[in-house]
């Protein structure tokens, strides 16, 4: 899905903070699985892998609802990229101007 | 996304339900399942954090070459074993019904061929679709 370049920011943000965590986490579960007696091993790595999997799942659900909003608000989606643009334009008011014509 | 919703909830399923209730002459699963999870997913992850770091994306398409195979078959062999046990509720046995169906039918057939293609495709060994076109 090509999501548009003034939404691609927060969007990434969101992604890379939860990346670094998962992967101190599964490195841990990873030195777990290493280090611990096959006995033992689900009790003591279940919690961590049921809590690395709902990031997972979170990031399912966060791409689910992108598409949502996407395909929901694509008309309203367009006013907004207009006003971030013409935020950021120095021709600003002629931009948020036209819109409103 | 779908691959991701399915794959996810039989992950989940095993970590609460099949998992635990693996006999403890087969403890060994535990190992093979979580180990082939966690080699997947630090491989995958890395390949999210350092996106600059070309080895780092080659490792991520060719790690799963080897760690879904052991993932697919010893959780399909974990589900089979706690089927075959006594008074489940019947939501879990249709939940291992499920899982057992995607790992030994679906897995196999469908997810591996995707995953060795792009696996030989980022080692070299197997043309792009782009290249194929020039």
């Amino acid at each position: 899905m090509l999501i548009p370049s003034v939404f691609q920011p927060p969007l990434s943000t969101v992604v890379d903070a939860l990346n670094p965590i998962a992967l101190v986490g599964w490195s841990y579960v990873a030195m777990l699985v290493a280090t611990t007696p096959a006995e033992n091993l689900n009790e003591a790595a279940a919690p961590a892998c049921i809590a690395l999997e709902i990031i997972c799942v979170l990031e399912v659900v966060r791409m689910a609802l992108v598409r949502l909003y996407f395909s929901c608000f694509k008309p309203f989606m367009s006013v907004r990229i207009h006003f971030k643009l013409a935020a950021s334009s120095s021709h600003s008011f002629q931009c948020v101007s036209r819109l409103f014509r | 996304m779908v691959l991701g919703t399915v794959l996810h909830m039989i992950r989940l399923t095993a970590l609460t339900q099949v998992l635990p209730r693996c006999p403890a002459t087969h403890a060994w699963l535990a190992t093979a399942v979580l180990g082939s999870w966690a080699v997947t997913e630090v491989s995958r992850y890395t390949m999210y954090v350092f996106k600059s770091f070309g080895p780092a994306r080659v490792l991520r398409m060719v790690v799963p070459i080897v760690t879904f195979p052991i993932g697919c078959s010893t959780e399909a062999y974990s589900a089979w074993l706690v089927f075959q046990q006594d008074n489940l509720p019947v939501a879990l046995k249709a939940a291992l019904t499920g899982m057992l169906a995607i790992n030994v039918l679906l897995g196999p057939t469908m997810a591996y061929p995707v995953f060795l293609k792009k696996g030989l495709e980022a080692m070299g060994l197997r043309k792009t679709k782009e290249k194929k076109k020039e």
